[in-house]
């Protein structure tokens, strides 16, 4: 079935290209809204990614599944929207990265682990802390808690060796952790 | 091993991607260290709450969004893949028009009008026999020529008005598009979205589609027939096809000339009912039955369509009025023609389901028979009688079977004269052998 569609879809016929991503549709744009952190933006750059993969859908080679092409699709889109708005507001102060303001918390406030809070609260919080994570970070963290992939396919997606991937997710989970303690402690 | 050591294996383990080895390890430092331990917890209990994040729904117009851009960036790929020729011809063009550059605003702006004049008025006559549907039902134009003919119109009759409606419009519109243009062009703009956004009129209660068929035996063939037509009409249907024959199966009285025929009437759906309990009441039901389709589904899913198709005719349209190059002015114009084609398609669709939704047609056969009372037949209950009849039974099957066997014997003659003549050979040559034999 998937492959009638695919080939219909490189041939430029849109319907089968729907008929093909309309599950992935979802999951395409709650990547995108949690790389992205708000909805208007997860839904540009979803439809922005799920457009550029009908034009490119001829490269797209069977070797890998689809929805791990499609999705490494969204993320580099998310990325590159990301790193342009970064480049366009940040460009005077590169120093001031948030790897750096976050090692100065941490060592500040070497205290409470974060299971002494209410599930509640740490709820409410966790949303603006992973939009706090780099861009490299979110996307692993995502694929791997959110979407619950292996190691494997995470690193398929992401194109990254599976040592990488497992070293990133050490960093972003630790990093992550930290956000949100200082985040609980400063509100 | 070292603390940081641990934390790469504790992302293993709550990631269920570590083996036995590490993970005695793990559990080993886990032992004495305090600090990992809690640091375990904590990760534990941030990969639940990630877990429990939830998953957001897709915006509702998603997809109706997606299939506009999806369509556009079809659109932008084909058109970069127009034949060289036709890129060179258009060339030529460009640079005739760079050469007569006063006359590209002209061409430019005749090319809108043209577009603006010849589109929207579907969308106006949609709207127009929608309101016209709204007060009474669509068949009233039929009813207008009701006096004229009793029956015999066909559908064609709403839709002639339909018609008269859409040139009506065309001519409203004609004359809008140009005061547009001694205005200024951005102003047609907003007048073209607008109207392609104002089309809440599609029907949103269920589209069934009723018919029935009746078949009737009756006593009065014509009264009962001007009957029904009288009734139709008065309810504001129409006879859709009638048809009446004489038979000549009455061989007994000839004189009696009874009738049959068959008449399909078409009648407002909520007097359907009506019609039929009115039907049955003529004379014997020998069969009815009534069947109801639920287009409903259909019907929406070609509605959306048509709305889908209408929001990228406006991005077109709006696309059209920053096109610079002749070339892609060209182009969009062309897939504009082709997308209100397909959406007049639809649209005539929609149109032909909602007439029959409203207009539910029934199929009546009427057989006119002499008394509505059953006829019984004498019956001969004598012995004799039964013998009479019996002995004639067998001498006919006597007669027939012999028949039977002439038939046979003369169609299968040239095989039976074959056979005779071997079998004649041969009783010739047995013969000579036996006197050879003797002699």
């Amino acid at each position: 079935m998937e492959t009638k569609l695919l080939e219909r879809a490189i041939q430029g016929d849109v319907e089968s290209f729907e008929q093909l991503i309309k599950t992935y549709n979802r999951y395409a744009y709650n990547i995108a809204y949690r790389m992205m952190g708000n909805e208007e933006d997860a839904k540009d750059m979803s439809q922005e990614a799920l457009i550029k993969a009908y034009k490119s859908i001829k490269k797209f080679k069977m070797e890998s599944s689809f929805s791990t092409w499609l999705y490494r699709i969204v993320i580099n889109t998310c990325k590159d929207e990301l790193r342009k708005r970064k480049e366009a507001t940040y460009s005077l102060d590169e120093t001031f990265g948030e790897d750096d303001g976050l090692k100065h918390e941490m060592s500040d406030e070497q205290s409470d682990p974060i299971l002494i809070y209410e599930k509640a609260e740490l709820k409410a919080n966790i949303e603006s802390a992973l939009n706090r994570l780099s861009d490299d970070g979110k996307s692993v963290v995502v694929l791997k808690d959110i979407m619950g992939y292996s190691y494997d396919e995470i690193g398929e997606i992401l194109q990254i060796p599976i040592g990488t991937v497992r070293s990133r997710l050490n960093r972003s989970r630790l990093a992550l952790k930290e956000i949100l303690r200082v985040q609980i402690a400063e509100s | 091993m070292k603390c940081d050591d641990a934390r790469l294996l504790m992302n293993l383990a709550i990631d269920d991607e570590i083996n036995h080895e590490d993970l005695s390890q793990l559990n080993a430092h886990l032992d004495h260290c305090e600090q990992c331990t809690v640091e375990y917890e904590e990760l534990k209990y941030l990969k639940e709450l990630m877990g429990e994040m939830e998953m957001k729904e897709l915006p509702n117009d998603f997809e109706k969004e997606l299939h506009v851009r999806l369509l556009e960036a079809n659109f932008l790929n084909r058109r970069d893949k127009m034949p060289e020729q036709k890129t060179k011809m258009l060339g030529k063009l460009k640079d005739w028009v760079t050469g007569h550059g006063q006359y590209v605003v002209a061409a430019a702006a005749i090319a809108l009008i043209v577009l603006i004049s010849n589109n929207p008025i579907r969308l106006g006559g949609y709207k127009s026999a929608e309101s016209m549907d709204g007060q009474a039902p669509l068949f009233a134009a039929g009813k207008m020529e009701e006096n004229a003919s009793a029956y015999g119109m066909d559908a064609s009759a709403p839709q002639a008005a339909e018609m008269a409606t859409e040139t009506a419009d065309e001519r409203g519109i004609g004359g809008g598009a140009l005061d547009d243009k001694t205005t200024s062009a951005p102003q047609e703009k907003p007048s073209a979205s607008n109207r392609a956004i104002n089309n809440d009129s599609y029907r949103t209660d269920r589209m069934i589609i009723k018919s029935g068929n009746i078949n009737l035996e009756i006593v009065d063939y014509d009264g009962i027939l001007d009957d029904i037509k009288q009734n139709v009409i008065t309810w504001g249907g129409y006879i859709e096809n009638e048809s009446t024959s004489k038979s000549s199966y009455n061989a007994r009285n000839p004189q009696d000339d009874l009738k049959y025929g068959s008449v399909i009437v078409r009648i407002p759906n909520d007097k359907f009912e009506e019609m039929m309990s009115l039907l049955k009441s003529y004379g014997n039901v020998i069969y009815d039955n009534v069947y109801a389709q639920d287009v409903t589904k259909e019907y929406r899913d070609t509605a959306q369509e048509v709305e889908n198709l209408k929001l990228t005719e406006t991005r077109f349209r709006e696309l059209l009025l920053t096109a610079t190059d002749m070339e892609d002015v060209l182009a969009i114009e062309n897939e504009l023609t082709r997308i209100r084609s397909q959406i007049n398609q639809y649209e005539r669709r929609l149109k032909d389901w909602e007439v029959l939704v409203d207009l539910s047609s029934i199929s009546v056969e009427l057989n006119e028979v002499k008394s509505l009372e059953p006829v019984f037949e004498p019956i001969d209950d004598s012995l004799f009688g039964k013998a009479k009849s019996e002995l004639i039974k067998t001498i006919n099957n006597i007669r027939k079977w012999l028949e039977n066997i002439f038939i046979w014997v003369i169609a299968n003659s040239p095989i039976l004269v074959l056979i005779g003549i071997v079998a004649v050979i041969w009783r010739i040559r047995s013969n000579r052998k036996n006197k050879q034999m003797k002699s």
